[in-house]
């Protein structure tokens, strides 16, 4: 059966989550529409990552839903997950497979042929500049070098959307720039990014719409302008956000 | 030396990895209650038991004498057994520890910026290993149940009791001991000899037993007191107070291993530590990037299908690789010629020994093995389940190529099992108790993955239990061990029974319909798993 889109990539409804006698989300609603790139930003324990992990189906919520591209990711699981690339925070990867091996791993999980994708992974490397550990085993990377693994392999699924939880983190700054340009160039081309992130200039210049959490609530949402104007009038998201959270405390 | 700082150490990596968990959670503190109801209810049977100073303890026990009697053994040749054993694994470990020590991440990223002496951060971390041995009631209590089973009295199953937990401090020190040690032979340029002379040690105590024909002192005499008091504490005509005495003299070498930890830590500087997430996992991988060395596989991996790519990461490479079939190879020869060379050129009461070793004590240590190569399994297959649930999405797959992975584990130590009894008795129809074991060894895989999936997901810490699942609990170790051990005595029993009365019909009747059980299983119990892993796992 297919699913209602309705142009909403990702819907989150009433998600609340409890971890023993913590309340991570508490009844919170997110709609991300096809094409946008969006930054999620809160502080650290707002519910940033349990949300993440919601949506890609890694916790099922207490209660309320989530969809991605119209699939309930609970109920329809595998054809909600068959439209997802995803960066987990903490890069977690098969230590002993190489490089070129972890990602013929990811891609065929997802049913892809090595030709299918090694045009585009022999140019993900190149731009990354990961060509010259193509053969050296995942432990030996840094963690900037594993993050771009990570992201590489989820690019290369070409996912309708790429749920990313600090994606940047550790990598250098040519790997950043590279990193924007291919997500520009995937959202481009059909793709819905949401990604969680601090670094909070990048996300001002880089997204297009931007939510701010707060003890696993959305307190505020819109574009980057719009936020700042709704926060009276800030200069630059970073204002906005402490303005918008140290409020809402 | 920091004394103070030592402790400070000690406190809190004790706080951190044992009380914490416990004192800190509801099921926790329920655990440890059940635990200490258990502990004073053992403890008052035993007090209550009748005839405490003539009986002879439970009825397996005086079976076991009878038995080891009608063999020739007595507590002096038993005791000298052990002692040798235990003299033979302190070797073996001296040589094969590597010379790094293993920290956990954390406290290499804080306690080793903070202004504190190396040495007094390795002694406090030794002083966690002893105190450790002390405070772990599950462990304690295995070991109370164990003893109250073989000793004739209760107070002599306290000692039995104390006797074990002195033997496992020893090893837990020596864990310690050796890593420091190791580095300072290394750095030194001096550790290829030290494992040369440890080899030749070696070598020298089984050539002198051999000459002799009965264990060498060599063997025998360092951890003579280790050994003497267990066996004492076990034995009917030692008096209470010889064991006591020979406790007494146990401290000796668990002290001796203490002490030279100090002197041998002052060597170790920063860079020797070595930080690891997880463990275990550490050692094994400082040491292949040292030796910059990787194991080739004999089969390639092959992605051309969602469920290749699954089975060729999961189970083909860990099993179809040359370090790991040269471990199996080493252990096979290794185990096989020791056991013909004791059938031949050995008396026959030390055969009697090995046989009940390989009947009584191998069940133990392969149940230990095997929760161990399953903790290697979950920390290297499932730190990774992210990746299985966003991009397989199905867990069957995963479920089929972690349940055929441990059963091969597993199957293997039963084949060397196997041989070992097949080369000790000279019957090769010992060698059907593989197929025999087939039924166990699926269950056995399928209940500690199951329990796993499940714990992992409910009492591990949430937030991480869906992405990546870390290591076995101490429960799902009790249970993999509980069901193991039973499963492997009552079929070793089974099959030695019948191999005896050369029953061979019947045997091999009974081998292949546990094998036909076994296949049969798999599949069925592949799928429960699966079903388990996709609903469990996102139940949080």
């Amino acid at each position: 059966m297919a699913a209602t889109l309705n142009g909403v990539a990702i819907e989150a409804v009433n998600l609340r989550k409890r971890y023993g006698s913590v309340e991570a989300l508490r009844g919170l609603n997110l709609r991300v529409g096809f094409g946008e790139i969006y930054g999620l930003i809160g502080p650290n324990g707002a519910g940033k990552t349990t949300t993440l992990k919601c949506i890609v189906g890694l916790l099922k919520p207490d209660t309320g839903y989530v969809k991605v591209c119209g699939w309930d990711v609970v109920r329809e699981r595998v054809n909600a997950l068959r439209n997802v690339g995803y960066v987990p925070e903490n890069p977690v990867v098969l230590q002993n497979l190489t490089v070129e091996d972890f990602i013929k791993f990811i891609t065929s999980l997802r049913g892809l042929t090595w030709s299918d994708v090694r045009e585009d992974f022999e140019e993900y490397l190149r731009k990354f500049r990961l060509a010259g550990k193509r053969k050296a085993l995942m432990k030996e990377l840094s963690r900037g070098m594993t993050q771009k693994a990570l992201v590489i392999a989820a690019l290369l699924v070409k996912p309708k959307v790429l749920v990313m939880d600090e994606p940047m983190a550790g990598m250098d700054p040519e790997a950043q720039h590279v990193f924007k340009e291919e997500v520009r160039r995937a959202v481009e081309e059909g793709t819905t990014a949401l990604i969680s992130s601090h670094l909070l200039d990048i996300v001002e210049r880089f997204c297009t719409k931007v939510g701010i959490i707060n003890e696993g609530r959305l307190i505020m949402e819109g574009s980057i302008e719009e936020v700042k104007e709704a926060a009276a009038g800030s200069k630059s998201l970073e204002e906005v956000f402490l303005k918008v959270v140290s409020r809402g405390e | 030396m920091g004394l103070k700082e030592q402790l400070t150490v000690m406190k809190y990596s004790l706080k951190n990895t044992a009380i914490n968990p416990v004192i800190r959670s509801k099921s926790g503190i329920a655990y440890m209650v059940f635990m200490a109801v258990g502990f004073t209810a053992l403890l008052a049977s035993l007090a209550l038991s009748p005839n405490p100073n003539t009986s002879e303890g439970a009825p397996i026990s005086h079976d076991l004498r009878v038995f080891l009697a009608a063999h020739g053994l007595n507590r002096f040749v038993i005791a000298d057994a052990v002692s040798a054993v235990l003299m033979a694994l302190t070797v073996l470990v001296a040589i094969l520890t590597p010379p790094n020590v293993p920290v956990r991440e954390a406290e290499y990223e804080l306690v080793l910026t903070q202004p504190i002496e190396i040495r007094d951060f390795i002694m406090g971390k030794a002083l966690v290993s002893v105190v450790q041995q002390f405070i772990f009631l599950p462990y304690i209590l295995s070991m109370l149940v164990f003893a109250s089973f073989l000793a004739p009295n209760p107070a002599k199953a306290l000692l039995a009791t104390l006797s074990l937990i002195l033997i496992t401090t020893y090893f837990a020190l020596l864990d310690v001991a050796t890593n420091v040690l190791a580095l300072a032979l290394a750095k030194q340029g001096l550790r290829r000899a030290f494992r040369v002379a440890c080899l030749a040690y070696l070598v020298a105590g089984l050539t002198h037993t051999s000459l002799l024909r009965q264990l060498s002192p060599i063997l025998t005499i360092p951890l003579k007191p280790l050994a003497t008091s267990l066996i004492y504490s076990l034995a009917v005509s030692p008096s209470v107070t010889k064991v006591v005495a020979w406790l007494a003299l146990s401290a000796i070498p668990v002290a001796v291993v203490f002490l030279i930890i100090p002197p041998l830590a002052s060597a170790v500087s920063v860079e020797d530590l070595k930080p690891v997430a997880l463990p275990g996992t550490a050692r094994r991988e400082g040491e292949a990037k040292k030796r910059g060395r990787r194991a080739y596989l004999l089969k390639g991996l092959d992605m051309s299908s969602p469920e290749k790519a699954v089975m060729s990461v999961i189970y083909y490479s860990a099993i179809l690789n040359t370090s790991h079939l040269k471990v199996v190879a080493v252990v096979m020869s290794v185990s096989t010629v020791t056991c013909l060379a004791v059938r031949y050129f050995f008396p026959v009461w030390v055969a009697g020994i090995v046989g009940f070793a390989v009947n009584f004590f191998i069940p133990f240590m392969t149940a230990m093995m095997l929760t161990a190569i399953l903790n290697t399994v979950i920390t290297n297959d499932l730190m990774t389940y992210w990746a299985y649930r966003i991009y397989l999405m199905r867990m069957g797959p995963v479920a089929k190529a972690l349940l055929l992975k441990t059963v091969t584990y597993s199957l293997e130590a039963v084949v060397v099992m196997a041989t070992l009894i097949t080369a000790l008795t000279l019957n090769p129809l010992n060698l059907l108790l593989i197929p025999v074991m087939v039924p166990a060894a699926v269950f056995t895989s399928f209940t500690a993955l199951a329990l796993v999936t499940y714990f992992a997901s409910k009492r591990k810490v949430v937030k991480q239990a869906p992405s990546g699942m870390y290591m076995m609990e101490s429960s799902v170790v009790f249970i993999v061990e509980v069901i193991f051990i039973a499963a492997f005595m009552s079929a070793s029993a089974l099959t030695q029974v019948l191999a005896s009365i050369n029953a061979t019909l019947l045997l091999a009747v009974i081998a292949l319909v546990a094998a036909v059980v076994g296949v049969t299983l798999t599949p069925a119990l592949k799928e429960a798993l699966a079903k388990l892993m996709e609903r469990y796992d996102i139940a949080t």
